[in-house]
């Protein structure tokens, strides 16, 4: 009886110590769900949640030139979600513009809750973009 | 003639009470020593994303400075009355110091570079370097007073353009502690005032709370 809770202790710290060094799993792009006229502008990096966040409503308008962008994401799970977010910005020809100059931005969507974010393209050649979502 | 392998597996192995008990803890010990090993050593070296969100500690870092050069740059550019100004023409706009008010040793000026990289390649202001003053002092004397240089390709003294706008600001914190728990606050304010006038034409803050709980087992 000794040996075998002996044995069960060591066996619980090894799959600590094992899974605390284990990196996260691999990111899989998940198909975003929801108005396919959004849903182009939304790239979801975790296959889990890509049925669970949505692009709700989307708004843009040039000012000075600049093409500003704000979309409204929704949770459509109860859950709260950490999630990272960051625009990428494309011109004409599709070629990404300032590419990495965005950085991942943190935040939290509450479950059942909308969350706005609002960006503007970093310079004039930019004619459309995209929102990508990642758990933090 | 026997190894020393041989006559420590005789001497203890063929014992059955030791040896049960004994190669049990030293097989767990095996696989806890390798698990550990594989964790703790050897060489771990990756390259990461420099955008990616970073949360190491609640120091001022990578993700506080392009937040902030994000959040200001986005601000500027679509003022209304900003936007007036850089309809038809490029501004032309310095960068003097960001004061760091916080207790941390911060480079300011990394942020204001970032800022006014951002700010120049969105085409709306240019900029004159005052920190490459001296040296570019130095290569006009050169061009123009050591006779090695043609007169006709000199550069001409004189002609450079003056600066319109002055971009300045300040970065300050608030640091709580409590137990074990830490709360920071960093504030970083902007601002462009235009030289003639002295009228600063526009302000904007950033604000950014970190907080780190104490861990369960309290590391």
């Amino acid at each position: 009886m000794k040996k075998w809770t002996t044995t069960g202790l060591l066996s619980a710290v090894l799959v600590i110590l094992i899974s605390g060094c284990a990196t996260s799993g691999m990111e899989a792009t998940g198909k975003p769900h929801g108005d396919p006229k959004y849903a182009k502008h939304l790239a979801i990096h975790n296959e889990p949640l890509a049925d669970k966040i949505i692009i709700s409503q989307m708004n843009t308008r040039v000012t000075g030139g600049l093409l500003e962008v704000s979309v409204v994401l929704e949770n459509l799970t109860s859950s709260d979600k950490q999630i990272q977010y960051r625009f990428s910005w494309y011109g004409d020809d599709n070629f990404e513009i300032e590419q990495g100059g965005e950085p991942w931005t943190p935040t939290t969507l509450n479950g059942k809750a909308t969350v706005q974010m609002k960006a503007v393209a970093p310079n004039a050649s930019v004619t459309t973009y995209k929102i990508n979502v990642r758990e933090l | 003639m026997k190894s020393t392998g041989f006559l420590f597996n005789n001497k203890f192995c063929n014992n059955r009470l030791v040896s049960g008990k004994f190669m049990g803890t030293i097989v767990i010990s095996s696989v806890l020593s390798v698990s550990l090993a594989g964790c703790l050593g050897g060489s771990n070296v990756k390259y990461g994303d420099a955008t990616a969100v970073e949360t190491t500690t609640t120091d001022f870092g990578s993700t506080d400075l392009q937040q902030i050069a994000a959040k200001m740059v986005d601000s500027l550019l679509t003022f209304p009355p900003i936007v007036q100004v850089t309809n038809q023409r490029r501004p032309v706009m310095f960068v003097d110091t960001i004061k760091n008010k916080t207790s941390e040793h911060i480079d300011t000026e990394s942020v204001t570079d970032t800022i006014s990289n951002k700010v120049l390649r969105s085409g709306k202001f240019r900029f004159v370097d005052m920190t490459k003053v001296e040296a570019v002092k130095k290569q006009l004397d050169f061009q123009g007073d050591s006779g090695m240089v043609n007169e006709s390709t000199a550069v001409n003294m004189g002609r450079q353009i003056g600066a319109e706008y002055m971009m300045y600001g300040n970065l300050s914190s608030i640091v709580k502690r409590g137990g074990g728990d830490k709360d920071v606050y960093y504030k970083f304010t902007l601002k462009v005032m235009h030289l003639e006038s002295g009228i600063v034409e526009w302000s904007d803050e950033k604000e950014i709370r970190k907080t780190k709980k104490k861990s369960m087992f309290g590391f």
